[in-house]
């Protein structure tokens, strides 16, 4: 038999053992049987070497469009059992998809550090840049400087927690009451205009379901040329409809501050009874006072807060507001905390609810 | 505070039609905010006046009588347990359809046609309480109905509401504490002309401020003697006899009651009457109960007592203001009256004192004592001179009206200075600039015309000199500007952003630093807590930190008494709280402490602190703590490392495992400390679990913050051993690690992915395996290179005395 008989007996036996082959698995069987390294065709091509020069070339070309054409029958059939063994896969590895996650580790961020993050980059989308001031400061940054003198009820004991370390050049040294002192410490750096966001801990003598001795304000000042009342109200109008939500509306009702003339208090329409002040069915609404809710203090800074800073107030003018970020985010929606002590104690039935 | 305000007596000073919503909501915007509005009348929808006809007694009851009320159209029988029922008695008839609260209590229900033991009964005859009346009439006793007979003109069946004149609205109206003047009917009808336009009825004002004629020669005579004049800057008295104590009038009751303040007599009910209208305090004494006809306005001696009207008896620490007579104090000034003194139900001759008192001294006074009234919180809010001659006038009118008195002597006013309005420059150019609206000078001028101010000049500067009710409140230009601000409605401006630049500030680092700490550690499974920065007294030393605290010299109680210097006690604290209900669990905080600096503030120091909880009889506990601590220097910090085992520079030594911790250093600098709590330590705070904390100091990360650099990845392959072998239970993981680095310039990543002990292992040796990359920078390693420099790391390992390493084949 030459050679060229032999080459054709190994293609129509590959052929048809590539097509007779039931599996991905005897096909590769068949495919190390023929093209192995010691398969059939392989060794065949292995004895060309043996043949006189001038019929080499001839016949390593017949055996190469041999090998050829099992390799084209071989990939045709691999395809065919790879499309069916993708068609089946869902039943070969199926599993229970209704079976747990495996768990990722779930931490928490404490309701009030959530409600900071969220009031901080409401602000700082207006240009506020966020900073801290201290807690136990002195009378003159918390009081004095703010335009309360000496005998503000404010001052008094009973609602401002002293600190027990004797006087300093700038008076007595207390818990800050409010995160107002910021302004005072804002305006001494001398660098204008401000556009601040105070965040800080506060502290005053009480304690009860609506009263933390422990709590944290959010204190917002503005110094610029040119501030009137109406940009109080845009910034506070958009903070309130871009935290609260759009449908809400605000006013400002006229106040007493000492550190802010004019003073407001900022109301915000009441989400219970939509501001109406009346529930479906004509029932007086609880929760606000004739359809609106009070969100917090506000006002145009005061000459004589600017004055003790050095500030002229001729020049310079803007507006502040102070406002407890519990406060505020308990009237958000979808948060009804009936005690505020909960807050700072800590349970971790609690902390792990937010 | 708030006040209730009638708006029918409002409009009896500012003439306004508003409907009572609409003038709530003006005000509201502009003024004094209405915080609610009550209708007395609502309740009494279908109430009426009724006189008995008739009482039989109740044919199955004893307690029961069956009247007959004449109701005006018809005749009700009514079954009634009333135990104050008479023939021809006026009452309160609740028809059917009517809503009441059986004895006053539970909610309130609609009234049906009822048979009660047999009788039927068509409506109910009331108690005050039955109709939301109690305030108006307080009961003396159980089962006591309203007793209406007072109401002796009123025909029977016309509604009550309209009977007793209670179809008027009450405002509940929170006032600032700088509005004083507007805690009254004539400041509210001022406020009100001045927002709503109502026409203030300043004729009225004016008849009602004048004094009656005075006898020219004192009938009774009276001595006024002020010594402290800075306290009592005026004091007003006037003497009036002949009057007849008793009941008041129901209109004057009425107006007591919806304002909340209960009816006494006629002549204490006129000086709170007077209050209510004037806002002006006042009180009356029993002229001859004055010892020597004398009133001394004084400082208290130490140890002086007087039995105040509500009995409660007060010894003075010695300077409060005191009005007293001859021998002892009468009253205490601004606050309340004496017993002795007091009116009482026999006396002729009364003293009505209208005076201004010192507001810091009546508020501190008020304090210290524990005792406050309508008065004193008026006091408090500092009053004007000028408003004590027409309350005493109005006082002496309206006991000539209702009590029969007149006056028996002239009036005695003492007073410490003249009284000088006060005048303030005003530039209207520059109010309408801070308003951020052209609201016209002459708009402005005709606003503060109408709050009582005058104006001098009509020029670019005016002098606006304030009217005398606003003498406290009003202290400069920009008080001026708020008053035409309100006015001209804030509702009214427009609402924008400022203009201009923003500042631009890097953010606060530390700040930052706080807020990826967070975001870090939540994401990793971390729960954050924020504790009380004050702790209790002993907490620190509990916890075995030294050094001093500050204190707060007022602290609420004994647990919140000092100021955290370390975050320990703090946590520990949650850990006690919560090791019950959650036996393991993983906490940050990221806080101040509050160390004492020699003569200065605190020194407020932010520190973190992440610890967890549960079993740890392998250092499990520490090693979660280890986790997180090396995510957050990976993360945050560069140039970190850890100290040496037993380094502790963050912790309090003995409060920490010795065999537990370790220093976290970033730089030369120890950053933080990592450690178990020594278990004595969490003994002292009930802890029965174990507890691993890290403390870090943010300063110290802030100053070397993370910097990400570009490392390019390796050209070439590495080749990957893996390492199995005994070592001695004390060889640590940082010094083989070194060991096998150290060993040859080809190691490139060295990974401990296993530590055992147990079966196979000898007792005091522990079997670790390290996953080893050898790599060269610049060409692929043949295996003859990477066997080589794996042999070293063998040798390094096995010839180590102290590691005592036999490799494992």
């Amino acid at each position: 038999m030459s050679l060229r008989d032999a080459l054709d007996k190994v293609r129509t036996a590959a052929i048809k053992d590539v097509l007779a082959a039931g599996s991905a698995a005897e096909l590769t069987r068949v495919r190390v049987h023929y093209l192995g390294r010691k398969g059939e065709l392989t060794l065949r091509l292995k004895e060309l070497a043996d043949l006189p020069e001038k019929e080499r070339k001839a016949a390593g070309e017949a055996g190469n469009q041999v090998k050829v054409a099992i390799e084209k029958e071989l990939s045709r059939r691999e395809a065919d059992f790879a499309s069916t063994a993708s068609a089946k896969i869902g039943e070969t590895e199926w599993i229970d998809v209704t079976a747990p996650g495996t768990p990722v580790p779930e931490g928490h961020l404490h309701l009030t550090t959530q409600a900071i993050r969220e009031i901080t980059a409401l602000f700082r989308r207006l240009g506020f840049t966020r900073v801290r001031y201290p807690e136990a400061d002195y009378d003159w940054y918390a009081f004095e400087a703010l335009n309360m003198p000496p005998d503000h009820p404010a001052r008094d004991e009973w609602e401002t927690f002293f600190v027990d370390l004797p006087p300093g050049e700038k008076g007595k040294v207390v818990l800050t009451p409010h995160t107002s002192n910021g302004q005072i410490h804002e305006l001494e750096r001398k660098e204008l205009p401000i556009r601040m966001i105070n965040i800080s801990k506060c502290y005053r003598r009480q304690s009860d379901v609506s009263h933390v001795p422990m709590f944290h304000q959010f204190e917002g000042l503005v110094i610029d040329k040119g501030i009137s009342v109406t940009h109080l109200k845009g910034v506070l109008d958009h903070f309130a409809k871009a935290y609260f939500g759009a449908d809400r509306r605000t006013r400002l009702r006229p106040f007493h501050f000492r550190f802010t003339e004019p003073s407001f208090e900022v109301d915000i329409s009441c989400d219970i009874c939509g501001g109406t002040g009346l529930l479906a069915g004509g029932a007086v609404c609880r929760l606000c006072k004739q359809g609106w809710v009070e969100l917090g203090g506000a006002g145009m800074v005061h000459p004589n807060v600017l004055k003790a800073t050095g500030v002229d107030p001729e020049q310079w003018g803007g507006f502040a507001f102070g406002w407890g970020v519990e406060r505020t985010f308990m009237m958000k929606a979808g948060v009804k905390i009936d005690d505020l002590r909960v807050l700072y104690k800590n349970d971790l039935h609690f902390l792990h609810q937010f | 505070m708030n006040i209730q305000l009638s708006y029918q007596w409002l409009q009896e000073y500012a003439k306004t039609d508003l409907a009572p919503e609409e003038f709530a909501r003006r005000l509201s915007l502009s003024g004094p905010a209405v915080e609610r509005i009550h209708r007395p009348a609502d309740h009494l929808n279908h109430v009426v006046v009724g006189r008995i006809a008739e009482i039989r007694p109740h044919p199955n009851a004893n307690r029961l009588a069956v009247t007959i009320v004449d109701v005006g159209k018809e005749l009700l029988e009514i079954v009634c347990g009333g135990t104050n029922l008479s023939i021809g008695q006026k009452v309160a008839v609740a028809k059917v359809g009517s809503v009441v609260r059986w004895h006053g209590e539970g909610e309130p229900i609609v009234l049906g046609e009822a048979e009660i033991r047999g009788v039927k009964s068509f409506g109910m005859i009331a108690a005050s309480d039955e109709i939301s009346l109690a305030d108006f009439f307080p009961a003396k006793g159980e089962k006591e109905i309203l007793d209406l007979s007072f109401l002796e003109k009123v025909p029977a069946g016309t509604p009550l509401a309209e009977a007793l004149g209670l179809a008027d609205v009450v405002f509940d109206v929170e006032v600032t504490t700088n509005r004083p003047d507007a805690m009254s009917a004539i400041g509210m009808a001022r406020e009100a002309a001045a927002i709503c336009g109502a026409k203030f009825q300043q004729k009225r004002v004016a008849e009602r401020s004048k004094m009656p004629s005075l006898p020219s020669k004192d009938k009774l005579g009276l001595t006024v003697e002020v010594k402290e004049k800075t306290l009592c800057p005026r004091y007003e008295a006037v003497v009036v006899d002949g009057v007849h104590v008793g009941p008041s009038p129901w209109w004057l009751r009425r107006r007591l009651a919806q304002a909340g303040i209960r009816s006494v007599n006629n002549i204490v009910d006129i000086t709170n009457y007077v209050m209510l209208e004037l806002g002006q305090p006042m009180h009356a004494f029993d002229y001859h109960a004055l010892q020597e006809r004398t009133i001394v306005v004084r400082a208290a001696k130490p140890k002086e007592t007087i039995t105040t009207l509500d009995g409660n008896t007060y010894t003075f620490a010695g300077g409060e203001l005191v009005i007293a007579d001859k021998a002892r104090p009468v009253a205490i000034a601004g606050v309340m009256g004496g017993q002795a003194t007091g009116v009482s139900s026999t006396m002729t001759a009364v003293v009505f004192e209208a005076a201004t008192f010192d507001a810091v001294s009546v508020r501190r006074t008020a304090r210290a004592l524990n005792v406050h009234s309508d008065a004193s919180l008026r006091f408090e809010k500092g009053l004007s001179t000028e408003g004590t001659a027409a309350a005493l006038a109005r006082a002496v009118q309206l006991a000539r009206e209702i009590a029969g008195g007149s006056p028996a002597s002239g009036v005695k006013d003492v007073r410490a200075a003249a009284y000088a309005p006060k005048t303030y420059k005003f530039r209207p150019a520059k109010a309408a600039e801070l308003i951020g609206a052209p609201v016209p000078a002459a708009k402005q001028f005709s606003m503060l015309s109408a709050l009582g101010c005058a104006m001098k000049g009509r020029g670019a500067v005016v002098d606006v000199t304030i009217p005398w009710w606003r003498d406290s409140d009003i202290e400069g230009e920009r008080d001026l500007v708020e008053e035409v601000a309100r006015i001209w409605g804030y509702h009214n401006l427009p609402s924008l952003l400022p203009a201009g630049v923003p500042p631009i500030r890097p953010e606060d680092p530390l700040l930052a630093f706080e807020d990826s700490v967070r975001d870090v550690l939540a994401g990793a499974g971390w729960t954050e807590a924020i504790s009380n920065s004050m702790v209790a007294d002993d907490a620190h030393e509990k916890a075995g930190i030294e050094g001093d605290a500050v204190r707060l010299a007022n602290p609420l109680t004994a647990d919140l008494a000092v100021l955290r210097t370390h975050l320990l006690p703090s946590l520990l604290h949650i850990v006690a709280q919560n090791q019950e209900a959650v036996p393991s669990s993983a906490v940050f905080e990221i806080g101040n402490v509050y160390l004492p600096e020699r003569g200065g503030l605190p020194r407020e120091t932010s520190r973190v602190i992440v610890a967890s909880w549960g079993a740890s009889p392998d250092g499990e506990q520490f090693l979660r703590v280890k986790g997180a601590v090396t995510r957050l220097a990976e993360a945050l910090a560069a140039g970190w490392s850890w100290g040496v085992p037993g380094s502790c520079s963050m912790l309090p030594a003995k409060s920490a495992h010795s065999g537990r911790r370790i220093d976290l250093k970033i730089g030369e600098a120890a950053a933080g400390t990592l450690a178990e709590v020594h278990p004595a330590t969490l003994a002292r705070f009930g802890i029965e679990t174990r507890v691993a904390v890290a403390v870090l100091d943010p300063r110290t990360f802030v100053t070397h913050p993370a910097r990400p650099a570009y490392l390019p990845p390796p050209h070439f392959p590495g080749v990957k051993r893996d390492l199995a072998f005994f070592a001695a239970e004390r060889a640590t993981h940082a010094a083989l690690l070194a060991a096998i680095r150290g060993a040859h310039p080809l190691v490139a990543e060295v990974e401990l992915f296993d530590v055992f002990r147990g079966k196979g292992v000898p007792d005091d040796k522990k079997s670790m395996a390290y996953h080893i990359v050898y790599r060269a920078a610049d060409r692929t390693l043949t295996a003859a290179e990477a066997e080589e420099a794996h042999a070293a790391v063998v040798a390094a390992l096995t010839h180590n005395k102290v590691f005592a390493a036999s490799i494992r084949e």
